[in-house]
């Protein structure tokens, strides 16, 4: 097969993908019971106007046409209009993925530089105690639930310590240089991109150890080493090489996570994500956000799998995309 | 730039004016206003709009109230105050109201303030295409007249005891929203960006983040002592606790009443203020059903549920026992001589065997006719407090031999499954309003609506209806508490308490004052007594 034609029907592949995720959301939200208009339900509002705001949100059509107006609404590229934000959901969504996204790609480079030097050394210490000891420690963060490690973060080093900020992205005072601003915003990053990061990497540190074993025991590795190239060079270059490839299919899932953010971290720091906003969406039933939030959830999860299988190919030649 | 120096001026003028006023506390509300200062009430849900016509959450109207006024706004004793109006009349035949408005009222931008921005905000309400859920406020409006552009008069459909209330809706600046397409109306930025009228205005707002509200310099009223409101939005209980704790915020509304003693414990500065609030608990009884139909065994449940213990095990003390619709805050209409049911399982069993429910076969059951009493009990399974409630009950009522099996489910499904009749009993709240109009809730006609239980008393209907077309203030109190007499009598609910709102606020303010109707009731006069720090640009002493 061509590339062209490998890349064709990926393509078509992942578009059939995104279409059937969304619409099977669309119909598991409409078989929910309760829609946007549960929030009127009060003796103060008169049915009528209950029925008037029903017909604006567009709740009075059938469901096929429901269906094909909020398609229209998708590919248009509006997403549909929010009622609990009063705004348009594509406008609620660029909002909350900048936002989401400095949270996470910090989370990534932490958790990668903690993750690859703990791994690191690990496969090269073997089995020193001081090599155990953090094993034991990252196996400690990968093990307990983000939520609790988050409170407990939050009651040392805001509660009882007062060191960072237990929540929000900045401040809301008015800086006057963008260096004060850029300090504010790692400042209020500190927990809760921690907090992210140590269970992950933990599992990067695992799995940069297990693979880097695997591969310094490899032929060619001898063979470098054989003729004298320094341990420093044939571990870093020549074995890292080989021992990324699994983290990279990590990456491919891991890149959802990215767009979407991590919802319960999110709630916890008041950080104004993807995460935080689909449970408000939730208690809002607020369909329209729902789905807009997935649908982004959906690209992200088709889009990281292709991406991994690109990096992959590039970095082993071995792997081809056909 | 000249339009600006011109209104420091006369802002200074007017401000000079009113500091002569001859108010003995002048000079030191003036002094007051010259410091720097601020709170952080922390908040755990953004406001879904700024635009009142379509704010749906309570607390995002007290935010919007600090920046939007309305005609007249109801004080802590239930009366109405001026706000935007001087003072207004009723016509002989009370099929108009006259209202009076301030003349030295402008909005932020300068714009003066007029009737035709009554007007304009009325039209908008009562438009269909608008879609706001106050549209019922206007629904006995016939006409609004612009009698010049600082009296305007309302006509009224027939005389009917609310219509100051339906006239007090927060007026709008029509030179803004004029040119704005009516079912665009939600999404207008004004949502977002407000113009102020009131005491405060919009200085940002980070969506999930924060609001930061500062003094409109432009209001007419007497400046505001603190220089910033900001309310700080942080979704997690625990956090926002851990906050006021550490004192990152001043202001928590809505304290678990189980984190109150630790709360006093951790942070000597911080004052703890119980409201009574407007929400009741109560258990609903399906009456088509034979076995709800007999008084004397709603009666018996009600006595066997120790609505005390609830109070004091569920609440911590911040509860008061319930015995019908009215809060009582609106107190010129609450019934206070209704005397709870005691509880008391000896008289509770005493009135089922009179009903007819013994224990015959010594199963420790209740029977009829080789039939247990047993019913399911529902409630939204979500809310924390419903779902310890509902167990009590349980508990308690087993103590008298009935057998309730409980059925949590998804809100909004149960609010079908109610709508349907498909329940036995269901445990919910009602978050009273502030005016009084039962028919909704207990009224004959009203089965579909929100009479989920069928509850049918002619009586009852006849108090409703001359209770809410009574012009008379004296004559309306003595319908209203006669109904309540009489529904209690009947117990079609089992009313069990009201819950109190805990407030707790940083004793670094003066002049705080949370009352039922809001937590930031007169929040222009709060000030913090610890800031040393002089204003650059105070008007002085």
């Amino acid at each position: 097969m061509s590339q062209a034609r490998y890349w064709g029907s990926r393509v078509a592949n992942s578009l059939m993908i995104l279409w059937g995720t969304m619409s099977l959301t669309f119909l598991l939200m409409h078989l929910a019971p309760g829609d946007p208009s549960s929030i009127y339900i009060r003796p103060e509002i008169d049915p009528e106007t209950v029925a008037l705001i029903r017909q604006q949100m567009g709740l009075d059509l059938p469901l096929w046409q429901q269906y094909f107006v909020w398609l229209k609404e998708m590919v248009s590229g509006h997403f549909g209009f929010s009622f609990s934000h009063n705004q348009p959901v594509a406008e609620v969504l660029l909002e909350a993925i900048p936002n989401t996204l400095l949270l996470t790609v910090s989370v990534f480079v932490l958790q990668l530089i903690i993750g690859m030097t703990f791994g690191l050394y690990s496969a090269l210490a073997g089995k020193r105690l001081f090599a155990k000891a953090i094993d034991l420690l990252l196996l400690f963060f990968y093990s307990i639930p983000g939520f609790w490690l988050a409170l407990m973060a939050i009651f040392v080093f805001s509660g009882l310590l007062g060191w960072l900020p237990s929540s929000h992205m900045a401040s809301f005072e008015n800086f006057d240089n963008s260096i004060d601003i850029l300090l504010d915003y790692a400042w209020h990053l500190v927990l809760p991109a921690s907090v992210l990061a140590l269970p992950f990497s933990a599992q990067t540190a695992r799995l940069i150890e297990s693979s880097l074993r695997t591969v310094l025991a490899s032929d060619y590795i001898r063979t470098a080493t054989a003729f004298g190239l320094s341990r420093r060079r044939i571990v870093l270059i020549y074995a890292m090489k080989n021992a990324l490839l699994p983290l990279i299919s990590l990456w491919g899932i891991y890149f959802p996570f990215l767009i979407g953010g991590s919802a319960i971290i999110e709630y916890i720091f008041s950080w104004p994500g993807m995460g935080q906003l689909l449970i408000n969406a939730v208690f809002a039933h607020d369909t329209p956000t729902i789905l807009g939030a997935t649908t982004i959830g959906a690209f992200a999860v088709v889009l990281g799998n292709m991406l991994a299988d690109i990096l992959a190919a590039f970095i082993d030649p071995r792997i081809r995309l056909t | 730039m000249l339009k600006g120096t011109l209104g420091t001026i006369a802002l200074i003028i007017v401000w000079t004016l009113l500091g002569c006023g001859g108010e003995s506390t002048g000079d030191k509300t003036q002094h007051k206003a010259d410091y720097r200062s601020s709170i952080i009430i922390g908040i755990p849900k953004d406001v879904d709009t700024f635009n009142p016509l379509y704010t749906e959450t309570a607390f995002a109207h007290e935010i919007n109230h600090l920046m939007l006024l309305g005609l007249a706004d109801l004080d802590d004793k239930s009366d109405f105050q001026p706000e935007l109006s001087q003072s207004w009349e009723f016509a002989e035949d009370n099929l108009s109201l006259t209202y009076h408005l301030r003349p030295d009222m402008r909005w932020a931008d300068g714009h003066p303030i007029s009737a035709e921005d009554v007007e304009f905000t009325y039209e908008l309400i009562a438009d269909p295409v608008v879609a706001s859920p106050q549209k019922v406020a206007a629904e006995l409006i016939k006409k609004v007249e612009i009698v010049d552009s600082l009296t305007v008069r309302f006509h009224f459909k027939e005389p009917y005891p609310y219509q100051v209330f339906d006239t007090a809706e927060e007026i709008l600046p029509k030179h803004v929203l004029e040119g704005v397409a009516r079912d665009q109306l939600r999404g207008h930025a004004f949502g977002r960006n407000p113009l102020a009228s009131g005491p405060y205005k919009l200085k940002q707002h980070k969506k999930q983040q924060y609001i930061e509200l500062e003094r409109n310099e432009n209001y007419f009223g007497p400046k505001p002592h603190l220089e910033k409101i900001v309310f700080k939005i942080v979704p997690d209980e625990t956090n926002l606790l851990t906050q006021l704790r550490s004192g990152e915020i001043d202001m928590m509304i809505g304290v678990p009443p189980a984190e109150v003693d630790q709360l006093k414990k951790a942070n000597s500065n911080i004052n703890i203020y119980p409201v009574s609030g407007r929400l009741y608990y109560y258990v609903g009884y399906n009456e088509s059903l034979p076995k709800f139909q007999d008084p004397r065994v709603r009666q018996a449940l009600t006595m066997a549920m120790n609505r005390q213990e609830m109070i004091d095990a569920l609440l911590y003390g911040f509860g008061k026992p319930c015995v019908g619709h009215i809060p009582p805050m609106i107190d010129w209409a609450y019934n206070d001589n209704i005397k709870p049911l005691p509880y008391d399982i000896e008289a509770a069993k005493d009135l089922m065997a009179r009903a007819g429910w013994k224990d015959s076969d010594g199963d420790g059951w209740l029977d009829k006719n080789g039939k247990i009493f047993e019913f399911s009990l529902k409630t939204d399974g979500a809310n924390t407090i419903k779902s310890d409630i509902v167990v009590v009950i349980q508990q308690q009522l087993k103590a008298i031999g009935i057998k309730v099996a409980l059925q949590p489910q998804e809100w909004t499904a149960l609010m079908g499954q109610l709508k349907a009749k498909d329940f036995e009993a269901h445990l919910s709240g009602w978050s009273t309003s502030l005016f009084i109009d039962p028919t909704p809730v207990f009224h004959s006609s009203a089965t579909d609506l929100f009479n989920y239980g069928s509850y049918a008393n002619p009586q009852v209907d006849q108090l409703i209806e001359k209770g809410r077309a009574e012009m008379d203030r004296d004559k309306a109190a003595a319908t209203w508490k006669t109904l309540q007499e009489i529904v209690y009598q009947d117990q079609h609910y089992s009313f069990l308490f009201w819950v109190d709102r805990v407030v707790a606020v940083n004793s670094r303010y003066a002049n705080v004052n949370p009352v039922p109707l809001s937590s930031l009731y007169e929040l222009e006069k709060w000030y913090d007594s610890a800031s040393t720090e002089k204003l650059a640009n105070s008007t002085g002493n």
